[in-house]
């Protein structure tokens, strides 16, 4: 080991952080409660709760970052690191497999399943036949009327923008490892502009989406896509914003080519979203 | 063509494990294997995005994959 100190278990200081984090919990469900029932400044206390988080993420990250950037982390303090990247990144495997797995459900035995028993047994859906997309029995009984969404256009663009941030992160990750901070810092430039130009996209696609008549209330069909694409986006907008401060770090004159391993598990966590969406370019919209 | 798009979808994945592992393990200096990995996915995904473009453009996939 190159490291002296690596051997040693390091102990941080006594901190407030986990105490504010709780605070700021009891606040958003209470503020949650109060909304949901109605009652008066409820959402005053969920906003509160907001911030009193984005407070806590600020403190806690940025006391974090002061101890790496001070040298006090050694090996040991860079493996646990490397472990709860680990299992946050199983949790988001998971999350994304049960969606997945739920759309995958609904079309190969849960529609066909409908689509036959209702010749059979329930005469008012007698003419279903579960061809999808589909809205499901009742509204197609119903006659609602839905545009279907077409791989061809945003969502090919979609694709092109995210591929394309894969491929500028991937730059910017080949200049961290050669010690080129320009490259480092304008390959990150440029993915996070292609991330946010999707997010831009992705939200006229919805409004798009709304005025032809597909909402998350359109059946089976309208319900899946939403669910799958937006908590996508969602995890977009999570990725971008700590690629921000990956970049920010980076102008700051943070990490080396030997210890970078914040850079490396957002890289990673960048690709992920990526190849999440390649997956649902093909499963949502080819097939 | 589903059988392509399925295996290079699967490579993919395939690659993304092996970035994690290496991210996971390798320290210091000697950590290329990663960034490889992520490269050789980024260059799979190209090839998929590619397929479904020019496989619709010549009627291989008809709308549907």
């Amino acid at each position: 080991m190159s490291n002296p100190s690596a051997s040693r278990y390091f102990i941080p200081q006594p901190s407030h952080w986990p105490m504010v984090g709780s605070l700021a919990l009891l606040l958003m469900a209470s503020g949650a409660v109060l909304t949901m029932n109605s009652i008066a400044n409820g959402g005053y206390v969920l906003l509160a709760g907001v911030a009193v988080l984005f407070y806590m993420l600020f403190g806690w990250f940025g006391r974090v970052i002061d101890e790496s950037e001070g040298g006090k982390y050694n090996l040991q303090v860079d493996q646990s690191f490397r472990w709860s990247m680990g299992w946050f990144i199983f949790s988001e495997v998971m999350f994304f497999a049960a969606f997945f797995g739920s759309l995958f459900y609904i079309r190969v035995l849960s529609v066909p399943e409908l689509a036959s028993s209702a010749q059979q047994i329930y005469s008012t859906f007698a003419g279903y036949v579960g061809t999808w997309p589909t809205a499901g029995p009742v509204a197609e009984a119903a006659k609602t009327e839905f545009h279907a969404m077409h791989a061809t256009g945003i969502p090919l663009l979609n694709t092109i923008l995210l591929l394309s941030s894969g491929a500028t992160l991937t730059w910017a990750h080949w200049g961290m490892l050669a010690g080129n901070r320009k490259q480092l810092v304008f390959g990150l430039f440029l993915t996070i502009a292609l991330g946010l130009t999707f997010i831009g996209f992705q939200a006229y696609e919805y409004s798009d989406a709304y005025a032809h008549g597909l909402k998350l209330t359109t059946g089976v069909y309208g319900s899946t896509f939403f669910m799958l694409t937006g908590f996508h986006g969602f995890h977009v907008t999570l990725g971008a914003t700590m690629l921000i401060v990956i970049w920010l770090r980076s102008m700051k004159g943070h990490f080396t080519a030997e210890r970078h391993f914040a850079f490396e598990a957002v890289a990673w966590y960048w690709h992920f979203v990526d190849v999440v969406w390649l997956g649902l370019f093909v499963v949502v919209y080819w097939l | 063509m589903r059988v392509i798009v399925i295996v290079l979808l699967l490579a993919i994945v395939f690659n993304m494990g092996r970035a994690l592992v290496f991210i996971f393990r390798d320290q210091g200096r000697e950590r290329e294997r990663g960034v490889r990995a992520l490269t050789l996915r980024v260059g799979l995904s190209v090839a998929v995005v590619l397929l479904l473009v020019i496989g619709n453009q010549l009627g291989w996939i008809n709308g549907k994959l």
